[in-house]
């Protein structure tokens, strides 16, 4: 009888061992799907930001003024390293203005709706758009952002290849 | 007599192992349905956040359509989001266009970047203001989509443009 017992009490451990695997194996499968990070899809509002953001008129003239450059074509002067006849780097206004601009267009800050961005622009020569070398233009991080939620990447033109602007919001 | 015993015996025992299995199938079974109840009420509930932001941003790229309408579009360039601020700006006051919006209750462009204050345009304040009101009628959801606000300064005589939102109201 006692034998009996005690086989009885080693399938029923052996049973418990098995569901608090599985339970154990459930839960580490929910938390990494949890942790990774959902990818950046293009983002509407933020594709709409960047293109209406892009024709900006900065206070950036490079021969005369008032032949002020746009936002979007201050990116290639950065590139060049041009500086205004203000004197100012164009590099300079074009983050001044970039930061301001998508902090206060997008409500980002503390107590808002979003806490922080991360906008990047490289520079991408004709002969390179596949693979190669990409040099960046300007970057700007604000707050944290560990992953973010909305994002875009938009395209200027510029002399012998192009500029890639991404922007991501979280 | 000894043989029936064993054999009744070990009919027993087979019975009481096909009785265990079927409680650990049971068992299995019921664990594995709540797994999957709870993993897909996770799936459903991401789909209904999916089906809101495709409904967002259709609503989004239809008020950035009006950017290219004859009454809001900026033709001195080829600028698919500009909307010329001048031009809004005299369709306020053209009594032509009183009734011109039909059932819309709400629209509204409005200067975001340079910040300035919550000023509503008329003929004495032109062009320091920040928000030209063309219709404001009825209760409304309203939503917005970025465009470019350009205008032709006089003074410096030169085109500049802003960073500015439609808004399109839509009844409830």
């Amino acid at each position: 009888m006692s034998m009996f017992l005690k086989r009885g009490q080693e399938e029923v451990v052996g049973f418990i061992a098995v569901v608090v695997l599985l339970i154990i194996v459930f839960l580490i499968f929910v938390s990494l799907n949890a942790s990774k990070p959902a990818e950046i899809g293009d983002s509407t509002e933020i594709s709409q930001f960047l293109g209406s953001g892009f024709e900006y008129t900065s206070k950036c003239a490079l021969d005369y003024a008032p032949n002020y450059l746009r936002v979007g074509e201050l990116f290639e002067a950065c590139y060049k390293d041009k500086s205004c006849i203000s004197g100012e780097r164009s590099c300079e206004v074009l983050n001044s203005v970039l930061d301001e601009m998508v902090v206060t267009g997008l409500k980002i800050g503390e107590n808002r709706p979003r806490t922080g961005y991360n906008l990047k622009a490289v520079y991408i020569a004709n002969e390179e758009l596949a693979s190669g070398e990409k040099p960046e233009v300007t970057s700007l991080i604000y707050g944290q952002c560990k992953f973010a939620k909305l994002g875009s990447v938009k395209s200027l033109p510029a002399e012998g290849g192009i500029i890639r602007v991404t922007l991501e919001v979280c | 007599m000894k043989n029936w015993a064993v054999h009744s015996s070990r009919n027993s025992r087979g019975q009481m192992k096909i009785q265990q299995m079927a409680f650990v199938l049971v068992a299995f079974f019921i664990l594995f349905s709540i797994a999957l109840v709870f993993y897909f009420s996770l799936k459903t509930s991401s789909l209904k956040n999916d089906a809101f932001n495709i409904r967002e941003d259709k609503i989004r790229e239809t008020v950035q359509r009006l950017a290219g309408s004859p009454e809001f579009s900026w033709t001195r360039e080829d600028c698919a989001a500009c909307v010329d601020l001048d031009k809004v700006f005299s369709l306020k006051s053209r009594e032509d266009y009183n009734g011109f919006w039909g059932d819309v209750p709400f629209i509204q462009v409005k200067q975001v970047y340079p910040v300035a204050n919550n000023v509503e345009c008329s003929a004495d304040n032109y062009p320091n203001c920040n928000t030209i009101t063309l219709a404001d009628k009825g209760s409304y959801v309203s939503e917005e989509a970025y465009v470019a606000l350009c205008r032709f300064d006089k003074g410096e005589k030169y085109t500049a443009c802003t960073l500015g939102v439609i808004r399109l109201g839509v009844k409830k």
